[in-house]
């Protein structure tokens, strides 16, 4: 086959600064802004932020190296991956956990990227600067309207599908190359307003001040796995997916690994900069959570001088973060589905948008289904997916598995080198850890309907992966039997 | 802002130096490094793929295989002795590899 013709067969990142830009855009979310700097006060802040750091560097940096490499490796989507190294039909069905997961995550992460639309459209319209605007009404009018909760929803489900619609290159890397670094210079620019506003040295204090005790206390190492896991994006086959993508001569350790790792961190920390000074200027509460962006921060825009500037650049900047995220999220199962199924690319981001659309209209209408979904999919799926990405590369790659992925593939054309040390820690550590978080997690919630229904995804998404892939495994073997006779 | 703590100054230098330090240096390294590929690639026609530790370690793997004939022995080895035929017939390299390295090395 003609070289051309290779390329062709399957795109690729078009550039490093796309790739890199793609693997942050994907983990930057909405969580980076407005839990990632209150989870470090309450914690012990700067006692938080070492554990933290510590963690990124043993388990998170480690972690995504070996996910991506495993996308490289592979080339293919989730199910077509673990179709390579697995070693039973059944064992295919841990893909289909990790796309179950994927899209149940977006139906309900949909609704609240249609959130952040709605207020960086309102900001656009200087809403928040108008008089006699009233945040609390404004956001209760909002999330009661059941018409525009499912609106917003649906236009963000359309914007996603025309942009995954364009493809990888045109659409994705075109897309992240200017959303990622225009976040982080709106962060950069409010950052330098906060901190010149009178009282803003309290919500530094708050956020860096150092409680060294906490350090000492299991919780917060427990929240720090817990925020280095799921801000980090661990397992949830968007960095494979990012990696089936990324071209043979590229480095992985460096932009897959350190640079994704620390990037994605040091955004949750531009947040504290420029957040939380003005939370404390203006006397919010810093614990508030999405109530803090969308009613306390409006509050504060018409009391600045040029408010109807920083909210522009704060709700866009945020709208960015999260649908960005909402981007590569989606496109790990259009990547799976479109090499799975004998339809086009464009056909399955038709199929797949719709799908989450459609599954999303419960988050969009109810919020209780919302935060329902998003307790058991947050704490028991995307642990669940993590185990199973992480469980294949560490033990189902065959004689001296992670050992393989790291000579073939993470130290080939690398930035930094790899020692052996990574095979242990991808397949001992990384599994042990999540399991305790999940645990953890069953233990603290024991008897409650979430807690029933995350152990019920922990368990009955594996079954189910495992009985569906073994049928359709046996079907396609036979069929292949036949069509050689 | 002046009347911050001793440990609150520490933290937010850790975090400028540990997070954004990192970021903005490992963004400028990789984007540079991706820069030297592809002169070497002008004006070489070919990249060396694996650094002298890789390339050890991956000789190490392919000789400890159980299976000498398995499809990844194959490809492992195919991808060390492209890696030594690239350094063999280039004069410049895109890892630290000294020319005495280089005339030890033989593919498998």
């Amino acid at each position: 086959m003609p070289d051309h013709d290779v390329e062709l067969s399957r795109a690729q990142w078009g550039s490093r600064f796309g790739f890199l830009m793609a693997m942050l855009g994907a983990m930057v979310g909405a969580g980076n802004i407005w839990r990632f700097p209150y989870v470090t006060g309450e914690n012990g802040g700067g006692a938080f932020l070492l554990a933290y750091f510590v963690l990124l560097l043993v388990l998170a940096i480690p972690g995504l190296i070996a996910e991506v490499a495993f996308g490289r490796y592979t080339g293919q989507g989730v199910i077509g991956a673990f179709r390579k190294v697995a070693s039973s039909r059944g064992m295919v069905g841990l893909g289909v956990v990790v796309l179950v997961v994927n899209v149940a995550l977006m139906s309900y992460y949909a609704p609240v990227v249609g959130w952040t639309l709605y207020y960086a459209v309102h900001s656009l319209l200087l809403t928040f600067t108008s008089a006699g605007f009233a945040p609390e009404a404004f956001w209760e009018g909002f999330r009661a309207s059941g018409l525009l909760s499912i609106g917003t929803h649906t236009a963000v489900m359309g914007l996603v599908a025309a942009i995954l619609y364009l493809g990888i290159r045109r659409g994705v890397e075109r897309l992240v190359i200017y959303a990622v670094p225009g976040l982080v210079l709106a962060l950069v620019a409010i950052m330098i307003r906060a901190l010149t506003l009178p009282g803003a040295a309290d919500g530094l204090a708050f956020t860096f001040g150092i409680e060294w005790g906490k350090l000492g206390l299991g919780q917060t190492w427990i929240t720090a796995l817990g925020q280095v896991l799921f801000s980090t994006g661990l397992g949830w086959g968007i960095a494979l997916t990012v990696g089936s993508y990324l071209p043979d001569y590229d480095d992985i350790p460096i932009g897959g690994g350190v640079f994704t790792v620390i990037g994605n961190s040091s955004v949750g920390i531009l947040a504290a900069f420029a957040i939380f000074p003005i939370v404390f200027a203006f006397d919010l509460d810093p614990g508030s959570g999405a109530s803090l962006t969308f009613v306390s921060l409006p509050q504060v825009f018409p009391q600045m001088a040029g408010g109807a500037f920083w909210a522009i650049l704060f709700f866009v900047g945020f709208f960015l973060a999260a649908f960005t995220s909402a981007i590569l999220i989606t496109e790990v199962s259009v990547t799976t589905l479109s090499e799975e199924t004998a339809f086009s690319r464009e056909q399955t981001v038709l199929g797949v948008c719709g799908l989450v659309w459609l599954l999303g209209l419960a988050s969009a209408y109810s919020p209780s289904t919302l935060n329902f979904l998003d307790f058991v999919f947050g704490n028991f799926g995307l642990p669940l997916s993590t185990l199973a990405i992480i469980g294949v590369i560490g033990w189902s790659m065959g004689h001296r598995g992670p050992e393989k992925l790291r000579v073939l593939e993470i130290n080939r054309n690398a930035g930094l080198y790899v020692g052996s040390i990574w095979g242990p820690v991808v397949q001992y550590v990384i599994p042990l850890v999540m399991l305790l978080i999940v645990a953890n997690y069953a233990w603290a919630n024991f008897g409650t309907p979430e807690m029933i229904g995350g152990v019920a995804v922990f368990f009955g998404i594996p079954a189910l992966g495992y009985a569906l892939m073994s049928y359709v495994e046996g079907r396609r073997d036979s069929l292949s039997r036949e069509n050689t006779r | 802002m002046l009347g911050l703590s001793l440990d609150v100054w520490a933290t937010m230098l850790f975090c400028v130096v540990a997070f954004f330090g990192v970021s903005i240096w490992t963004l400028v390294y990789t984007l540079r490094q991706e820069e030297r590929k592809m002169a070497l690639l002008n004006t070489e026609r070919d990249l060396d793929t694996y650094s002298p530790r890789a390339l050890s370690d991956l000789k190490d793997w392919i000789e400890t295989h159980p299976n000498p004939t398995h499809p990844d022995v194959e490809a492992a080895r195919s991808a060390h002795n492209d890696c030594v035929d690239t350094l063999q017939s280039t004069d410049r390299h895109f890892y630290e590899w000294s020319r005495a390295d280089v005339d030890r090395l033989d593919t498998l």
